[in-house]
């Protein structure tokens, strides 16, 4: 069962506003839109394990708050520089959810 | 990876593999085109909320101007909410002195939890390690899809460093 964290992004929204407005329509049932959503969780998990390259760096001046809870990670971090090779982000306030990477595809939890 | 192409393989995976779930479940022809039609339209008007001008990978950019704006916002909004405390609280203590009654404190003093975390900046990912010497905190962090300013961005591995 893969994490179910990546609901949570827009790839993630996106897919289900438009699961939802076809059962509106009838077109579908909840049950069909569930299966769908497990199989995004499967798709996304392996693209980003497998077809992403990219490596990054950043530095936060503050560490607001932090919490660790059911092996999930949340950061509070502010004034942050997020550095990918030459190329440089400035964000006042980023919040940082992430699961545990070590158990992964049938051991982990799911987690929305 | 470009984030599109990214997005567009997740779509395109997906779909693939729901054909067959549709089938099982005698959905009717065109509804898995519809999915992934309005899938896609949704996924570009999020985008172009964004502003963005088409997504490519971490895109130089001076965002001074918005750090500006956002830290005078939140500073002007921290001064304001603190100076109306303070004068709720002097008013009070005037009352008090006034009244000889006792104002007690009450959990409608107490500052949410929610409003400090609420921020569209935010970075999904899993960790491999995360790891603290005395107050300063190193995370390393991988498979990660961030939206930050409104733009996404994904990485394989990321490594950060900060203080708490």
């Amino acid at each position: 069962m893969s994490y179910q964290l990546y609901r949570n992004t827009t790839l993630g929204h996106t897919l289900q506003e438009s699961l939802d407005e076809l059962i509106q329509y009838g077109q579908i049932t909840p049950q069909l839109a569930c299966k769908v959503l497990l199989q995004f969780d499967k798709s996304i998990n392996q693209t980003l394990a497998t077809r992403v390259r990219s490596r990054l760096t950043f530095k936060a001046g503050k560490l607001n708050t932090y919490r660790f809870c059911d092996n999930v990670w949340t950061f509070m971090l502010n004034d942050v520089e997020f550095r990918e090779v030459q190329e440089i982000i400035k964000i006042d306030k980023v919040k940082i959810v992430a699961c545990d990477g070590k158990n992964v595809e049938g051991e982990g939890p799911s987690k929305k | 990876m470009c984030v599109n192409n990214f997005n567009m393989n997740v779509i395109d995976e997906v779909i693939k593999a729901s054909e067959e779930l549709f089938l099982e479940d005698d959905v009717e022809n065109g509804v898995l085109e519809q999915l992934k039609d309005l899938w896609i339209t949704k996924l570009k008007n999020a985008n172009d909320e964004g502003h963005s001008a088409n997504g490519t990978d971490i895109i130089v950019k001076s965002v001074l101007s918005q750090l500006d704006g956002n830290e005078t916002d939140s500073d002007d909004s921290n001064a304001s909410s603190s100076s109306s405390n303070e004068m709720s609280v002097a008013e009070e203590e005037e009352a008090e002195q006034l009244d000889d009654t006792e104002e007690s404190l009450n959990s409608d003093d107490d500052l949410s939890e929610e409003n400090l975390e609420d921020t569209d900046n935010v970075v999904i990912c899993q960790y491999n390690k995360i790891t603290r010497n005395r107050s300063r905190w190193t995370l390393e962090l991988k498979n990660g899809v961030m939206t930050l300013d409104n733009k996404e961005f994904i990485f394989n591995q990321a490594r950060g460093y900060t203080t708490w």
